[in-house]
Order: C-alpha cells, then sequence, then structure tokens
C-alpha cells in the first residue's frame, strides 16, 4: 500500500493529509517528507492529519518522532489529528502519546487546491 | 396568488367562444383540472348567459380587454393586480377574433404562448368537432406552460415536452418583448445541453451554465454596468456581439452539473429584465430540474432492468446442479455483479468418471460481456468433453473458434481447464492468463499457487499454453476463483489481495468444501462491508469453486494451521501484512483487539529480520512463516537466513518501559514484548528462529510443525513468565 500525502501550506499551520500505511517501506518518504518541509514550519504548526492512515508499526512511529525532532529544531511545532483508534492504542503502548500533541475537533480542510504528493512519485514533488 | 384565465369573445368576430368551449367540453378537456388554490374561468362575452358559473368581470379588465383590441397590440396592467390582454389572431394574422385575457403573477410569461396556442386552435376551429385529440393536444401544451411556472406537477418528461413545443411551433416562446430560447443538441436548436450545443450562442451558454441562481443583465443602464462589473467583461462581449441589450439567464442541472442553460434576452421594453423576471425564470428553472431529475431516474430504472436480463441469461448458461463425483465434494459461490462482469464455470463428469472443471472470465462488463462468455462458455464445454485430448490443446482449439466467430469483437477471455481423476487424486490443468488456482495442503495448511501457464485467449499472439499436473493427497482442497474475489474493495478503498486471500484461507480450520468456501465468502463481503453499501458499482462478479478430495479424512484437525514463505525484502512487507491480516482474521474466537496485537507484532517481527537480518534487503534470502493454533494459544515461528540477532545488545530494552521518544529505534522489539504472552528468539546452525505466542481462548491442538519443536531451556525467551 502507498503512502500518499496532500499538503496545504497556510500563513501559520502547513497541513499534511497522509493515506496509507506507515510502515518500513513508506517510513523514508515520510522521514523525506519532514526534510522537504522543514526550512519553511520556522514559527508554523505543522497539523499531520491521519484519518486514513489505518496501520502504523515501528519504523512509523520512528518516523514520526524523527519528523517531530526535525520540525522541533527548525523552531515549529507539531501537531498529529485524526487518528484512528488502532493507531493511537500504538502510542499508548510505547507512551508515545504523552510526547506528541494530538487535536481533537479539527476541522476538515478542503483539499481541492492542495499538491499531492505520493512515495512513488518523488521526484515530482522533490522537484 | 391565483391565476385567472378569461377569454373575452370580440363581438365583431365571426366565431364565438362558446363554440370553442363546447369543444373543450366535448374533448373533456374543460374544466382544466387544476390544484385546489387555483381558479380559471372561460367566459365569452358575446353571451353573457354563459358566464353563469364564473364572476363578473370587473370593468378595469374589460377595458383592457378593448383596447387591446383596439390597438391589435398586447396591453398589460399592473393595477390593481398584474394583468394582461393579448389579441388572438387567427393563424397569427388579420383583425383579431378574441381577446385573451390574463390575471396572475406569471402573466408576461404565460400570456403570449396561450395566445399563440389560442390563436391555433382558433384557426382550426371547423375541425374541433372532428379531432378531439387536438385538442388534447392542446391541453397538453396548456398545462405544460403551468406546469413551467412550477403551478402544476409535471408528469410529461423533458423531451416530450420538447417535442410538443417544438411540434406547435412555440419552441421559441415569444414572451413579452423578448424570446425564451430552449436549444437542445439531438433537436439542433433550442434548450441547451452544457454550452455545446448552438455555436452561435456557445460563448453565451459558457458563462451562463454557471450560475445557479438567475442573473439578470441589461447593458444599457446603470444596473447592467454594475453587474457586468462583477463578473467580468465576457458575457457583455458577448451580449453585444449577439446584439442583446437585456438578458435572464439561469442554468439548469442536476446533482450540481449543470444540464440544460435556461436564457431569456432581449426584453423589447426600456426598463429591461427585473427582480420580478428573475423570480420567474427561477421557477421555470426549478421545474425542468424536477423533469430531468425524473427522466434520469427512469433512464436508470431502464438500464437495471436490462442488467437483470443479462444477468438471467448469464445465470441460465451456468450449471443448476453440481455433478456427483467419487471420493469428492464439490461447492461454487456465484455472485454476478450488477453490470456483468463476464465470469463462468462449468462442472461435469465425463464418461471415463474424471471430472472436467472449467473457470473463467470473459474481460469487460455488461451486455457485450455477457455475450463473449455465453460463446466461450459454450465453446470450451464443447471442447472439454473431447477424450484423449489434453486441457492445453483444449484451449486452443477453443481459442480458433472463438477468434473466428467473433472476428470483430475486442476478445480477452481468461480460462483455467482441468481434469481431476478421482481415483488417483491426479489433476491435470491448463491455464490461460487467469492465474487463481490453489492447492491448500491438509497436512501442513500451506496454500500452493498453481500459476498460468499461458496468455489469456483472444489476442492475435496468443500461443498454447502448457500442460501441468499436480496430485492432490486425500483431506486437500483445490479452489478456483475469479479475480473479483480478490479485487473485493473496502468502503475505505483498500483492496482485499491475493495475500489477505491466501491467508484467511490457509488458516481457517478444516472444514468440509462447502463450509469452508461459505466461510471464506463471508470474509469476503464482511470486507466489503455490504451493509453499507447497497449497490456494489465497482465490484466486479465474484467466483469461487472448491474441490474437496476425500473429505471424510479432513476431519479432526480444528485449530487451524498455515505456512508461507516471503522474501526478505523490505517490498514484502506490505504483502506480508495483508497476509497476516488475512490469517489472523481466520481465526475463531478471538476479539478484534486480539487480532490487532497479533497483527502488529508479527509485522515487526517479519520487519526486524528484514531491515536487520536481511539488512533491508541487501542479504538474499527468504522468511518461512508457521502459524498454529495450539495449547490454547495462537503461535507464530519465524525462521530466516540471515545475520544473527544480536541480543547481548539489544536485550537491555527489555526492561518493560518503552524507548526513551528521544530515540528512534527500539519500538519493534518493545511491540512484539508487549503485545505477545511469549516470545523467543534462538539460533539454530545459519538460522535465526523467532517465536511469538498469543493467548486464544480458542480450541487446544498439538503442533506438528518442526519450526515449533526443538526449543530448549538454551532458548533466549524474552517475556512471558
Amino acid at each position: 500500500m502507498k503512502l500518499t500525502i496532500q499538503a496545504i501550506d497556510k500563513p501559520e499551520e502547513i497541513y499534511l493529509s497522509l493515506r496509507g500505511n506507515l510502515d518500513a517501506s513508506t517510513a523514508n518518504f515520510l522521514r523525506d517528507t519532514f526534510r522537504t518541509w522543514a526550512r519553511k514550519v520556522a514559527g508554523k504548526r505543522m497539523v499531520l492529519d491521519l484519518e486514513q492512515v489505518p496501520f502504523v508499526d515501528s519504523t512509523g512511529l520512528a518516523a514520526l518522532v524523527s519528523g517531530l525532532r526535525i520540525v522541533q529544531l527548525n523552531r515549529g511545532s507539531l501537531a498529529l489529528t485524526n487518528v484512528q483508534d488502532d493507531v493511537m492504542r500504538i502510542f499508548e503502548i510505547t507512551c508515545l502519546d504523552r510526547t506528541f500533541e494530538f487535536l481533537d475537533d479539527y476541522s476538515e480542510h478542503k483539499l481541492a487546491e492542495a499538491s499531492t504528493l505520493t512515495n512513488t512519485d518523488r521526484a515530482t514533488w522533490e522537484g | 396568488m391565483h391565476t385567472q384565465i378569461q377569454l373575452f369573445h370580440n363581438p365583431q368576430s365571426t366565431s364565438t367562444m362558446g363554440t370553442l368551449k363546447q369543444a373543450l367540453e366535448r374533448a373533456h378537456v374543460w374544466p382544466l383540472s387544476l390544484p385546489d388554490n387555483h381558479e380559471l374561468h372561460l367566459l365569452d362575452v358575446a353571451n353573457p348567459t354563459e358566464q353563469a358559473d364564473s364572476p363578473r368581470i370587473p370593468d378595469w379588465i374589460a377595458a383592457l380587454a378593448d383596447e387591446c383590441i383596439k390597438t391589435r397590440q398586447p396591453v398589460y396592467a399592473d393595477e390593481p393586480c398584474t394583468a394582461g390582454a393579448y389579441p388572438v389572431l387567427q393563424a397569427g394574422i388579420g383583425e383579431p377574433r378574441s381577446v385573451i385575457v390574463l390575471i396572475g403573477p406569471h402573466v408576461r410569461i404565460l400570456l403570449p404562448p396561450l395566445a399563440s396556442l389560442l390563436s391555433h386552435i382558433s384557426a382550426q376551429e371547423h375541425e374541433l368537432n372532428e379531432s378531439a385529440r387536438f385538442i388534447q393536444d392542446a391541453f397538453d401544451q396548456i398545462v405544460f406552460l403551468l406546469q413551467a411556472s412550477n403551478l402544476v406537477t409535471s408528469e410529461l418528461s423533458l423531451r416530450e415536452i420538447l417535442r410538443q413545443m417544438l411540434q406547435t411551433g412555440i419552441g421559441l416562446l415569444q414572451a413579452e418583448g423578448g424570446m425564451i430560447l430552449f436549444a437542445d443538441p439531438g433537436e439542433s436548436a433550442i434548450i441547451v445541453n452544457g454550452g455545446q450545443a448552438c455555436e452561435h450562442y456557445a460563448g453565451l451558454f459558457q458563462p451562463v451554465s454557471t450560475w445557479r441562481t438567475p442573473r439578470l443583465y441589461n447593458r444599457n443602464d446603470r444596473t447592467g454596468r454594475q453587474a457586468s462589473e462583477e463578473t467580468g467583461p465576457e458575457i457583455v462581449q458577448e451580449m453585444a456581439r449577439l446584439q442583446m441589450r437585456s438578458l435572464a439567464g439561469v442554468s439548469v442541472g442536476v446533482e450540481d452539473k449543470a444540464e440544460l442553460v435556461f436564457i431569456l434576452f432581449n426584453k423589447r421594453n426600456d426598463i429591461g429584465f427585473l427582480s420580478a423576471d428573475r423570480e420567474m425564470i427561477g421557477f421555470l428553472a426549478q421545474q425542468l430540474e424536477t423533469v430531468l431529475r425524473r427522466e434520469k431516474l427512469a433512464a436508470r430504472q431502464r438500464l437495471e432492468r436490462e442488467m437483470e436480463v443479462a444477468q438471467e441469461f448469464c445465470r441460465a448458461l451456468l450449471p443448476s446442479d453440481l455433478p456427483t463425483v467419487e471420493a469428492c465434494q464439490l461447492a461454487v459461490y456465484s455472485e454476478p455483479a450488477w453490470d456483468i462482469g463476464g465470469d463462468f464455470y462449468w462442472l461435469s463428469k465425463l464418461d471415463a468418471g474424471d471430472l472436467l472443471i472449467l473457470l473463467g472470465d470473459a474481460a469487460g462488463k455488461g451486455l457485450s460481456s455477457a455475450f463473449i462468455m455465453g460463446q466461450a462458455l459454450m465453446t470450451l464445454r464443447a471442447v472439454g468433453r473431447i477424450e484423449n485430448w489434453a486441457p492445453a490443446r483444449m484451449l486452443t482449439h477453443a481459442q480458433e473458434i472463438l477468434v473466428s466467430t467473433l472476428h470483430d469483437v475486442d476478445l480477452l477471455v481468461t480460462a483455467v481447464i482441468g481434469r481431476f481423476n478421482p481415483h488417483t487424486g491426479l489433476y491435470q490443468y491448463a491455464d490461460a492468463g487467469h492465474g487463481y488456482s490453489f492447492v491448500r495442503k491438509h497436512a501442513t495448511g500451506e496454500v500452493v499457487r498453481l500459476p498460468a501457464t499461458g496468455i489469456p485467449l483472444g489476442p492475435i499472439h496468443y500461443r498454447e499454453p502448457e500442460d501441468r499436473e499436480t496430485y492432490l493427497q486425500p483431506g486437500d482442497q483445490l479452489l478456483i476463483i475469479s479475480d473479483g474475489v480478490v479485487d473485493a474493495i473496502s468502503p475505505y478503498r483498500e483492496v482485499f489481495g491475493l495475500e489477505r486471500f491466501v491467508g484467511y484461507w490457509g488458516m481457517m480450520p478444516f472444514r468440509s468444501g462447502r463450509q469452508a468456501l461459505s466461510k471464506l465468502m463471508d470474509s469476503v463481503w464482511d470486507f466489503i462491508d455490504s451493509e453499507h453499501v447497497n449497490h456494489h458499482p465497482s465490484q466486479d462478479d465474484m467466483t469461487a469453486l472448491l474441490l474437496q478430495y476425500h473429505p471424510d479424512q479432513a476431519g479432526g484437525q480444528l485449530g487451524g494451521q498455515t505456512r508461507c514463505r516471503f522474501p526478505g525484502t523490505l517490498g514484502q512487507i506490505s504483502m506480508f501484512t495483508n497476509w497476516i491480516r488475512g490469517v489472523a482474521s481466520a481465526i475463531d474466537g478471538w476479539s478484534y483487539l486480539e487480532q490487532y496485537n497479533f497483527v502488529l507484532a508479527s509485522v515487526e517481527c517479519f520487519t526486524n529480520i528484514v531491515r536487520h537480518a536481511y539488512r533491508k534487503g541487501e542479504l538474499a534470502g527468504e522468511v518461512d512463516i508457521s502459524v498454529q493454533v495450539v495449547d490454547g494459544f495462537v503461535r507464530i515461528a519465524y525462521e530466516d537466513q540471515g545475520m544473527p540477532f544480536a541480543h547481548s545488545r539489544s536485550l537491555s530494552i527489555f526492561d518493560k518501559r518503552p524507548p526513551r521518544a528521544s530515540t528512534y529505534g527500539g519500538y519493534g522489539l518493545y511491540l512484539m514484548e508487549h503485545l505477545s504472552d511469549e516470545l523467543r528468539y534462538q539460533r539454530v546452525g545459519e538460522a535465526n528462529r523467532w517465536q511469538m505466542a498469543f493467548g486464544c481462548s480458542n480450541i487446544d491442538n498439538n503442533s506438528t510443525d518442526p519450526l515449533f519443536l526443538n526449543y530448549s531451556n538454551s532458548d533466549i525467551r524474552l517475556n512471558g513468565s
């Protein structure tokens, strides 16, 4: 299952909507995404919408922790939203639910104008 | 407000409205049946005695009618309420023979066409006695005009309305000083479909097709200039090019898609279109939308009926009974797609006692696919009965027949044809591009795929497939499915997938063939989530055909076990995840949470092996995985030939605490340890062995798999008591 990321860059916030599994085959793509946005994240909040992420394993988790670090090093903040119950469980088991910020009742974004990135099409979005 | 229609007779005219009224009554057209809140009167001023059932005509209306007769022009009044008088001319020329006076909110749009209609009737007055049908048509048109102003509910289809309007020459309705233009691409003029129809007006229709509420443009006054500034110059430029002074328009659409554009233009008076016109055109657009919706619904119902007929046709071709074959239990599942996919199958006993097995899929959807499927099935059934022919030869012969009979058709048929000998267990088959045949070994729960041996039937470059054979052991199951089973899609757009299917079917406790098939297909439907999806427009046909060899010898094993091998590469992780999900959902008596923990820990272990033992795929090798329900536990064992696990360093993390959030690793082992009831590691020769156990309330069973044996006290036991 490939991972697709749609992004909206707003003045106060970078919104990334993820779709697919976060596992060893997609974790590097997520890490690269964090690195790509690192330059723009200063003073902003980055919101990861995990509504369409049904499965996260330890490598996916490690990529998120790495992303948190990248964002913080670049003076931004990171929050997760719409995390499925199954996926929330892995945060709880690993006590990472205390490390990440979770947003409740985060309103839906219209993704019509968002640019779409996929891990099978990396060159396009990196360019 | 009520609408009144009153007919005034010109005393100078030689015809009488009385005659007209009588003709209308004979045709059962009069009195017009309208909803309760409407009043409609026919009045003959030349003969006051006929007015008994009508209210007395107020003087101001009589004055209006008189003025109209005198000037031969339409006359309108807005006081004391909106009314208009229109001369009715015979065949549109000469002296006015009568005047129609209309009172009501939509006078300016209803009156001109009504007058035109009456003029038409008037011209043919002498034929009225003989032509009740004409009157009926005329009445239909009046009803339409009322419908169009939202006064009554329409029963007519849009096309029918158009046809009637075109026939009577009122397609171009002369509105008060203006025109309603309908353009229909099918009719080459009139109501506009999506702005594509009338090239002349194309530039105008394109902007109007986005107007969901009516808009008005008057080029020559202040209001018009303001409006044009709001929406840019395009529409105004178009209006200038088409010499339009004023325009009122709205799009008419179903489900947010513009289907028609409804435009009035060139209002003759200098005021241009007003807000009252906006309201009126809004009413008309709403009514047209209602008609359009109904027409679309009717079209869909017609399509559904055709599909039902095609489905019946397909069902009729398939066998109604399954043959009885010694030492075999047969089961079939067949669920046609709503829009006809083209799956077919056949089972029959041959003279020599063998069983002929046939399953295929004609590419495409709909009626043409049903037709090709019928041809392919008949051909393959016929060649399948030829004794002494190998399966590959049968397929090639069928190819020749199909290509010669359906030479102008895009033909692509996958098919597997096989012959099973119940005495020896020998299964000989050839597979033209199908590739969905599997044998499930009773002894190990292993699922072995029998791959395609050639390309599908149809293409010119077809070449004969290979013949293959395999032996079934007592208790083994042979399963052939169509791609619709593995391509089933969940409401979240996830695909069921081959790996999940193999995992589920392999792990499912051995049951009779029929029970097994039924449970298997239940799991597919659970995945599709049929309760939440009424129609499955994207769901293909699903066909599955199962043969269980010596079902009597398949009993005694209730817990379920399976095994599978995966290459140790990163790309296999998602395959493994789907497989293990299938395995987990086949285990009876497990809660969703137990399944989830099992899947997550199992994926962690597989990922660990790929990343560390095989160094993310740099080292080539496989991972052999075995799952068993044994001693009240679900046990999963992995064996790989990669680098050994550096346990002396890694063991420090097994202290029941999660890794620190500042580190990026260690979560995998922590999760395996935390989610399983038992976690063991062993290095045996050049192999690594991992084993996890998960509590299960299911039935106990004895282990038979060598992967589970030979653990000793020297194992590294990483958790549990």
